[in-house]
C-alpha cells in the first residue's frame, strides 16, 4: 500500500470513529445533535495542544478522549430536556462557539491557521502507525457503540426514540440517557478527532467547523444511523470519493448534500436497514422458541391512594382536589365525558406529569397503556413487550395472557387495531405491574374483543393488582368494575357502586351536557 | 449620549433590521408548517449572491436586490418542495437533515462558483445623510424602511386578510382546519415562499452591510433562532424588538470588546436562557394538551 493510500486509511478511521460518536447520539438515544465536528475538533486540539506543552503522547491521548467526553456531559446536562429542534440548534451555537474560540484564542490555538503537532514518539511515526492508530480508534468507537446499546437495551433505546412518553411512564427516561450517549459519543468523536490531527500533523478550526459535521451526517444517514459497519464503510467511500471524483474538485461537497437528500428521501434508515430488511428471513427463522410457561403471572399485588390532587395549567384547573383508592383484586372504572381529566389525573399518577397539589402513595409499579397507541411500530411485539426490562419469560407470560404469543414475531405496526390495543396490555402487564392504568381500551374492539379484555383484566385483578380502567362504553365498564369513579371538570362527581352510580343525576347531566361544555372548550 | 454611542445605536439598528427579517420568515415557516427550516440561512446568503452576481452584471442595487428576493422566494419553494412536503409525515428529523442537505448543497456550490472570500452586492444607493454627528448612510436607512415595510406587510397580511386567518388556523390545527376545506399543504407551501423572499431581501441588506460568505448561513440561521424564540414563534413585533436587541449587543460588544467574543457571548447566552426555560420563551408550549 502506498504512502499516499495509507494516509487516506487513516482519514477514513479518523472519521469513522467520528461518525460511530454520533451514531450513538442520533442512531441510538435520538438526540439530533449537531456537535459532532465539536466533539472531533476538542479531541484534536487536546492531543495537539497538551502535546505541544510537554505532556507524554499517553496521557495526552487519553485527554484528547476523556476531556471532550466530560465538557459534552456537562453541556448537555444543561440542555438535556430541550425538544428535537431546540436541542439541535443549541448543539449548533455550542458547535460555533467552539469554532469562535479556536480562531481567536491565538496564544493557546494558533488562531485561524492552527498549530503543528510535535513529531510523535518513534514507534508512532510511520504511515503505517498513524492508520493503525485511526482505526483502533474506530474500533474503540464501534465498542463504545456496542457497549452503550447493550447497557441501556436495544428494545429501550427504540421505545424512547420512538413513544417517548410511554418510555417515561415505564421509567425509561431521556434525559440522563442523552447525557451519556453525548459523553460516550464526544469520547468516541474525541479519539477520532486525535487521530486525524495526528495524521494531517495539525489541528486548525476546520476539524471544527460544520464541514466535519456534514461528513459525518453523509456518513450516518446514508449507510445506517444503528450500524457501525456501515459507518465505516461509508467513511472509506466518503474520504476516497473525493479522490475519485477529483476531477470535479469543490463540487464533491454539492454532491455529498445532494446523496444526504436522496438516502433521505429513498432510504430513509440508510443502506444498512435495505440489507437488514432483505436478510430479516434468515434472522426470524433463528429465533428461539417461547420458554415454557408453568404459570406465571407477571403481574404482582399493589394498590394506590392519591389524596387532593390538584394540576393546574395556567389558568385551568385541569384535576382538582382529587381523592382515588385502588385496592388490590379490585377494578376501578374511571369515567367523565372528554376534557373532565381523566388523562391528566392519569399523567399524574403515572409520574409523567407533576401535580401542583396532593400526594399519591404507591405500592408496587405502575403499568399503563395510552389512549393513543403508544408502541414502537418497528419492533416485534415480542420486542415491544421487553421494551419495557421485561425478562424474556415474563414478556412470553404477558404475550400469552392477551392471547399474542402467535403474533410475537411480528412488527407491532403490521398487527390489527385490536392486537395493538392488546399489545400494549401486555406490555403494561410485562412491567409486573401492582397497579395496572388503561386508558380507553376497548375503544375500537369487538363485542367478542370486549369480552376477552374484560377477562384479562379479571385475571390480572385475582391475581393480586389493583386495576384503573378508563372508558367511554359505561355499560362495558359497569358490568367489569368493582366500583366506578365519575369526574367532570376536573372534579370527581360521584364514586362507588357501578349500578348506583351510573344512575346518579350529577353524572347523568355532566354527561348530557357534555356536547355543549365540548363545543365551547376546543 | 456621545455621538459614537449613536452612531453605534443607528448601526446596531440597521443591523438589527436584517436579523429581523430572517427571524420573521423563519418564525413564519414555523408558524405555517410546523417545520424549523435549517436551510433559511444559507437561502439568505445564496439570495446575497444572486445580488452579488446581478451587481457584476451591472445590474444596479435595486434590481440586483429585486432578483434577490425572487430568488430567496424560488429557493424557500424549493425547501417545501424538496425537505418539508415529502418528508411531512415521517419523523420530524427527517424534514431538519433534508433542509441541512439543502444547506450543504447551497454554500458548497456558492463556494465552487464564487469562492471562499467575502464578496458585497452592488449597494442599493451609495452616499448618506450626517444628521449631527451621525452618519446614515443612504443604504442603511433603506434597509430600515424596506425591513418596516415587509414587517407591516406580514402583519397586515397574517392579521387582517383572509389568507392570513387560514394561514394561522392551518398552523393551530392543520387536521381542523384540512377539514374545513382550507388548503393547508398550499398555505404551508406560500409561507415557504414568503420566508424565502424575507430571508432574499435580508441577505442583501446584511451582505450590502457586512459582506456575504458562503458560510454565513450557521451564524444567520442561530441569529434568527435566537430572535424567534426569545420573542415566541410568530410574535411578529416582538421577533423584530429581539433582533434588534441581538444586534445591538453584537455591534456594541465588538466596539467594546471584540466581535468574536459578543458573538460567543450571544450564543452562550441563547443556551443559558434555554436550559432555564426547556420549551422557549415564548407561548409555544401554551397550546399542548397534557
Amino acid at each position: 500500500m502506498s504512502g499516499y493510500s495509507l494516509h487516506l486509511l487513516a482519514l477514513a478511521g479518523a472519521l469513522a470513529a467520528g461518525a460511530i460518536g454520533w451514531q450513538i447520539v442520533f442512531g441510538l438515544a435520538g438526540a439530533l445533535s449537531l456537535a459532532a465536528g465539536m466533539a472531533m475538533g476538542l479531541g484534536a486540539y487536546a492531543l495537539t495542544v497538551l502535546t505541544l506543552s510537554g505532556w507524554p503522547f499517553g496521557l495526552a491521548l487519553a485527554a484528547a478522549a476523556i476531556g471532550p467526553a466530560l465538557i459534552f456531559a456537562a453541556l448537555t446536562g444543561a440542555i438535556r430536556r430541550l425538544e428535537s429542534h431546540y436541542f439541535a440548534l443549541a448543539t449548533l451555537a455550542l458547535a460555533e462557539i467552539a469554532v469562535i474560540i479556536a480562531t481567536n484564542w491565538e496564544s493557546v490555538t494558533g488562531g485561524a491557521n492552527g498549530l503543528l503537532m510535535t513529531p510523535a514518539p518513534a514507534w508512532l511515526n510511520s504511515a503505517e502507525a498513524r492508520a493503525g492508530f485511526a482505526w483502533l480508534a474506530a474500533l474503540a468507537a464501534a465498542g463504545a457503540f456496542y457497549g452503550f446499546q447493550r447497557y441501556f437495551g436495544r428494545e429501550q433505546l427504540t421505545l424512547l426514540r420512538t413513544e417517548p412518553l410511554a418510555a417515561r411512564a415505564f421509567g425509561i427516561h431521556a434525559g440522563p440517557i442523552r447525557v451519556a450517549a453525548m459523553a460516550v459519543g464526544a469520547l468516541a468523536g474525541g479519539l477520532g478527532g486525535a487521530a486525524h490531527a495526528f495524521t494531517v500533523g495539525l489541528v486548525s478550526p476546520d476539524v471544527l467547523a460544520f464541514k466535519t459535521m456534514a461528513a459525518i451526517l453523509a456518513v450516518v444517514i446514508i449507510g445506517g444511523r444503528r450500524s457501525p459497519p456501515a459507518s465505516i464503510l461509508l467513511a472509506v467511500l466518503v474520504t476516497w470519493t473525493p479522490e475519485w471524483l477529483r476531477f470535479l474538485e469543490q463540487t464533491y461537497l454539492i454532491a455529498y448534500g445532494a446523496l444526504l437528500l436522496l438516502a433521505i428521501w429513498l432510504a430513509p434508515e440508510g443502506l444498512a436497514a435495505l440489507l437488514a430488511k432483505a436478510t430479516k428471513a434468515l434472522r426470524l427463522a433463528r429465533d428461539p422458541d417461547p420458554p415454557p410457561l408453568i404459570g406465571l403471572k407477571p403481574v404482582t399485588e399493589g394498590g394506590l391512594t392519591a389524596t387532593g390532587l390538584t394540576r393546574r395549567f395556567g389558568g385551568i384547573t385541569a384535576v382538582s382536589d382529587v381523592d382515588l383508592a385502588l385496592k388490590s383484586g379490585q377494578i376501578t372504572g374511571l369515567i367523565g365525558p372528554n376534557g373532565a381529566g381523566k388523562s391528566t389525573l392519569l399523567n399524574l399518577v403515572t409520574g409523567l406529569d407533576q401535580p401542583s397539589a396532593g400526594t399519591i402513595q404507591l405500592t408496587g409499579r405502575i403499568g399503563r397503556t395510552f389512549q393513543t397507541l403508544a408502541l414502537a411500530p418497528a419492533l416485534s411485539a415480542l420486542e415491544n413487550v421487553r421494551a419495557v426490562g421485561a425478562s424474556s419469560q415474563y414478556a412470553w407470560a404477558a404475550l400469552h395472557a392477551v392471547g399474542l404469543t402467535a403474533e410475537a414475531r411480528k412488527p407491532a405496526s403490521q398487527l390489527t387495531q385490536g392486537a395493538q390495543r392488546f399489545l400494549e396490555i401486555a406490555r403494561a402487564l410485562a412491567a409486573r405491574p401492582g397497579v395496572l392504568l388503561l386508558d380507553e381500551p376497548a375503544a375500537g374492539l369487538t363485542a367478542d374483543k370486549r369480552q376477552q379484555l374484560a377477562h384479562i383484566l379479571r385475571d390480572a385483578a385475582d391475581a393480586g393488582a389493583a386495576v384503573l380502567v378508563v372508558e367511554h362504553d359505561v355499560p362495558f365498564l359497569a358490568a367489569l368494575a368493582d366500583s366506578i369513579v365519575c369526574m367532570s371538570e376536573g372534579r370527581v362527581i360521584a364514586s362507588g357502586n357501578p349500578d348506583a352510580v351510573t344512575i346518579d343525576p350529577a353524572v347523568i347531566t355532566a354527561y348530557l351536557g357534555a356536547p355543549l361544555a365540548d363545543g365551547a372548550g376546543s | 449620549m456621545d455621538a459614537l454611542s449613536l452612531q453605534l445605536l443607528f448601526n446596531g439598528l440597521a443591523l438589527g433590521a436584517g436579523y429581523g427579517l430572517l427571524a420573521l420568515g423563519f418564525a413564519l415557516a414555523i408558524r405555517s408548517a410546523g417545520a424549523i427550516n435549517f436551510a433559511h440561512g444559507d437561502v439568505a446568503v445564496a439570495a446575497a449572491y444572486v445580488a452579488v452576481a446581478g451587481g457584476a452584471l451591472d445590474l444596479g442595487g435595486p434590481a440586483a436586490a429585486g432578483l434577490a428576493i425572487a430568488a430567496g422566494a424560488i429557493l424557500g419553494l424549493s425547501v417545501a418542495g424538496l425537505s418539508w412536503a415529502p418528508l411531512r409525515n415521517r419523523p420530524i428529523e427527517a424534514t431538519f437533515i433534508a433542509a441541512i442537505a439543502i444547506g450543504i448543497v447551497l454554500q458548497n456550490a456558492l463556494t465552487a462558483s464564487f469562492g471562499g472570500a467575502p464578496q458585497a452586492p452592488a449597494q442599493i444607493a451609495s452616499g448618506g445623510v450626517h444628521i449631527g454627528a451621525v452618519f446614515m448612510s443612504w443604504q442603511a436607512l433603506i434597509s430600515l424602511a424596506a425591513a418596516a415595510i415587509a414587517f407591516m406587510a406580514v402583519w397586515a397580511v397574517l392579521a387582517k386578510s383572509q389568507t392570513g386567518r387560514r394561514m394561522r388556523a392551518a398552523a393551530e390545527d392543520p387536521e381542523i382546519a384540512a377539514a374545513h376545506g382550507i388548503p393547508v399543504i398550499r398555505l404551508a407551501i406560500l409561507a415557504f415562499a414568503v420566508a424565502g423572499a424575507l430571508a432574499g431581501l435580508a441577505g442583501v441588506l446584511l451582505a450590502a452591510q457586512h459582506y456575504a460568505t458562503p458560510g454565513a448561513g450557521a451564524d444567520y440561521i442561530l441569529k434568527a433562532y435566537v430572535a424567534a424564540t426569545a420573542a415566541g414563534w410568530g410574535r411578529i413585533l416582538p421577533t423584530a424588538a429581539a433582533a434588534i436587541a441581538i444586534a445591538l449587543f453584537e455591534t456594541v460588544g465588538a466596539a467594546l470588546v471584540s466581535h468574536a467574543v459578543a458573538e460567543a457571548l450571544l450564543y452562550a447566552g441563547f443556551v443559558a436562557l434555554l436550559s432555564f426555560r426547556p420549551q422557549g420563551l415564548g407561548g409555544e408550549a401554551k397550546g399542548k394538551r397534557a
